[in-house]
């Protein structure tokens, strides 16, 4: 498999920080839609269809539509960028019953996280019984929306995994928030220029050893080091995490370290990451936009592919019409604007000018 | 045929072995033999009389069949029309489709005759099989234990881990330890941890210990709280069965049937395409055996009207009351259709007489206790209150 890229970020200056913020939300968005139209097909099916699925599928006027992924990313972008370090369960619990649970008639786009939520959240639950009560607290629906903690809290996978906690617990528990926190900590680290195995180990840092996401991104580094081709890591990658009797590709394990592996095996080159995550299969649009945010966030908005990124639009508002219109680089720059502020002010407050993350 | 009277039945387990080593027999009525195979047959008819055991009795039918009724479903939607396929023979045998115990019966059976073995060897003799059916958490857990992984990973690396599986076993567990209810949660724990985790795991362990507690001589509400203490607070399960509970201190003293809406409400989620979730059919199973006081019909004919659930509350209500009840206070009728095992699920256990597995069960567990201490059975018998 490839080597890997090693190359630091020049320092931490706002320009840098706003392109690998930019980078990350943009691989994220081409992940969904490349992934999209491979949702729940097997890698043989894929190969069948299109041989190598490797171009969006665009609409007459060139612009990729995405899915739950990057609207729920926006979605929860938006309100971290608002909120920043002082976001609470509440402001989460209040903007789905602004925008999620005013949804009327079908929920499109969601999956058994967001509906169980919007359940637990019309029984009169609060947080974290929102996120227990229902059965899906594995579901992937936190880590397809992980990538905007990593950018805010850039060069700071922990605080990228407690701000994600607390949004998560809204809506998940034990494996889903494991996963969430995977993401949004490796993000965090290519934010600051680690190279993908350092990317790697900061998302394992932030999960215990001895969990199902622990042992299966376990399972996606092994497999990433010793695949000879995305071929082989594909099997090796199925073989290992994904249940062969559950007829569902939601589990937050699976999709995590089907999207570790892609980005690992890639070198943390986002076309060659995204790629490989969508040919896997499974929940492909999801696996493919955490892995793109993961190489975005390392490589930057120019490490995307220009045919790719000239597709990404703003979102529609299909799954959440309350974003619609929305692009996913205004919600970096604010992501980043928020996270220098948030910065600046600790550093006010402390005195002592901490160091900035990354520098 | 009323089965465990009958030794042809016994499936090389002899219903007489139940007058072994101290203590009345099953011909006692409240006996610990009784209701040892009250549990047992409790649950047989709550998984007979649930819509899905004729789905998973149907297995034994030619495949075809099958796809001819998948066939009749989408002829259904594409016509329009209302008349939906119920599972049928054609020119098959007809006797599975007859009402009758399907894949919980069976798995309390598999259970009942391996007590005392290692679990997660036993679970593992199954890895390799491709004529075994089981629920998702377990047919899970036989994946990773062929990966190579052990307990509790293999309960716990599992996307239903959250099931019912392991409480359906329980029973078994709790059958086996007469009023130690601690004793029989810890032994369903690791018989649990093979194939669930968390709230699977919990529901495992309040389910053992109610049935420990039932078959000791405890009355319903004794028992109930039996199980009800091994729900960790602040989990789901604990949540829904707690809410479950009072809606009936709330309907006081209304029949089983009538908290059937509140029932659904409380444990039904609707969002998801299973129904085997542990906190959704423990609650049920707690409540109606709550509020039908242990009695066993009114429990078990409320649980199979919450459809979604219908797979296996009413054989977790039926093993509740029956082993409040005790196997005599079961109609004759009933008791019939306990058995024989129908071999859907474990094709070996295929005409075995559930009554006499739970009398070898019964026989064993007594002369286990007589070999610890002649006092056990004696405290058994002095908490009974028939």
């Amino acid at each position: 498999m490839r080597g890997e890229d090693t190359g630091r970020a020049p320092g931490a200056a706002p320009e840098a920080w706003r392109d690998r913020a930019r980078g990350a939300l943009l691989g994220l968005a081409c992940g969904d839609a490349l992934g999209r139209p491979a949702e729940n097909m097997t890698p043989a099916a894929i190969a069948e269809r299109w041989g190598r699925l490797t171009e969006l599928a665009v609409d007459e006027r060139g612009t990729a539509a995405g899915t739950d992924d990057t609207e729920y990313s926006v979605f929860i972008g938006l309100l971290l960028a608002e909120h920043g370090r002082g976001l609470r369960p509440e402001h989460v619990v209040a903007a789905y019953e602004r925008d999620v649970l005013t949804i009327e008639g079908p929920m499109r786009g969601a999956g058994f996280s967001e509906l169980g939520t919007v359940q637990a959240l019309r029984r009169g639950l609060a947080p974290p019984d929102t996120g227990r009560r229902h059965l899906h607290g594995w579901s992937d629906g936190l880590a397809m929306r992980a990538a905007p903690y990593g950018v805010f809290a850039a060069g700071d996978p922990a605080e990228a995994a407690r701000l994600i906690e607390l949004e998560g617990q809204v809506s998940h528990a034990g494996e889903g928030l494991l996963g969430g926190r995977a993401v949004a900590a490796g993000v965090a680290a290519a934010m600051a220029g680690a190279a993908p195995r350092e990317v790697a180990a900061a998302a394992r840092e932030q999960v215990p050893a001895d969990s199902w996401t622990g042992r299966a991104l376990a399972h996606a580094v092994r497999a990433a080091d010793e695949a000879p081709d995305t071929a082989a890591l594909g099997a090796a990658l199925h073989a290992a995490v994904v249940p062969a009797h559950y007829p569902w590709t939601d589990l937050a394990p699976e999709a995590v370290a089907l999207a570790f592996g892609a980005y690992l095996a890639a070198g943390g080159e986002v076309e060659e990451a995204v790629v490989t995550a969508a040919n896997m299969g499974r929940d492909a649009d999801t696996t493919a936009a955490i892995a793109g945010a993961l190489a975005g966030a390392g490589r930057g908005a120019s490490g995307i592919p220009r045919r790719w990124a000239a597709a990404i639009g703003p979102v529609t508002g299909s799954c959440l019409p309350s974003v619609a219109g929305r692009h996913v680089t205004e919600v970096a720059d604010l992501l980043v604007a928020a996270g220098a502020a948030d910065r600046a002010a600790e550093a006010e407050r402390s005195g002592a000018g901490r160091r900035t993350p990354g520098g | 045929m009323t089965t465990g009277d009958n030794p042809a039945h016994g499936g090389g387990t002899q219903p007489k072995a139940a007058t072994g080593t101290g203590g009345p027999g099953a011909d006692a009525p409240g006996s610990v033999a009784d209701r040892v195979r009250g549990a047992f047959a409790g649950l047989a008819i709550g998984d007979a009389v649930g819509w899905p055991a004729g789905r998973h009795r149907s297995a034994l039918l030619a495949p075809w069949t099958r796809r001819l009724g998948r066939e009749l479903d989408l002829f259904a939607e594409e016509h329009r029309v209302t008349t939906l396929p119920v599972p049928f023979a054609l020119n098959q045998p007809v006797a599975p489709l007859a009402m009758g115990p399907s894949d919980d019966a069976e798995w309390l059976a598999w259970t009942a005759l391996g007590i005392g073995t290692d679990r997660a060897e036993a679970f593992a003799a199954l890895a390799g099989r491709a004529d075994v059916r089981a629920r998702i958490s377990v047919r899970t857990a036989l994946d990773n234990l062929a990966r190579g992984a052990r307990p509790p990973h293999t309960g716990h690396d599992n996307p239903h881990f959250f099931d019912d599986a392991a409480a359906v076993r329980a029973v078994a567990f709790g059958a086996a330890r007469p009023g130690d209810p601690e004793g029989a949660a810890d032994d369903a724990q690791a018989d649990a941890e093979v194939t669930n985790s968390g709230d699977g795991v919990s529901a495992a362990r309040a389910m053992a210990a109610a049935v420990a507690a039932a078959v000791g001589g405890a009355g319903p509400a004794e028992a109930l709280a039996a199980g009800t203490a091994h729900l960790p607070a602040g989990s789901a399960i604990n949540a829904v069965v707690g809410e479950a509970l009072a809606e009936v201190e709330r309907a006081a003293p209304a029949q089983p049937f009538d908290l059937v809406p509140a029932l659904e409400a409380v444990c039904c989620d609707h969002v998801y395409s299973y129904g085997t979730a542990a906190q959704a059919t423990l609650g049920a199973a707690f409540a109606l055996t709550g509020a039908a006081g242990g009695a066993l019909g009114p429990a078990v004919s409320a649980a199979a009207c919450l459809a979604p659930l219908a797979d296996s509350a009413p054989a977790l209500t039926g093993a509740l009351a029956g082993a409040l009840g005790g196997h005599l206070a079961i109609a004759p009728a009933w008791r019939a259709r306990a058995a024989p095992l129908a071999g859907c699920c474990l094709p070996e256990l295929a005409g075995t007489d559930l009554v006499g597995v739970a009398d070898a069960l019964a026989a064993s567990s007594r002369s286990d206790r007589g070999d610890r201490s002649d006092n056990d059975d004696r405290g058994a018998g002095a908490r009974r209150n028939p």
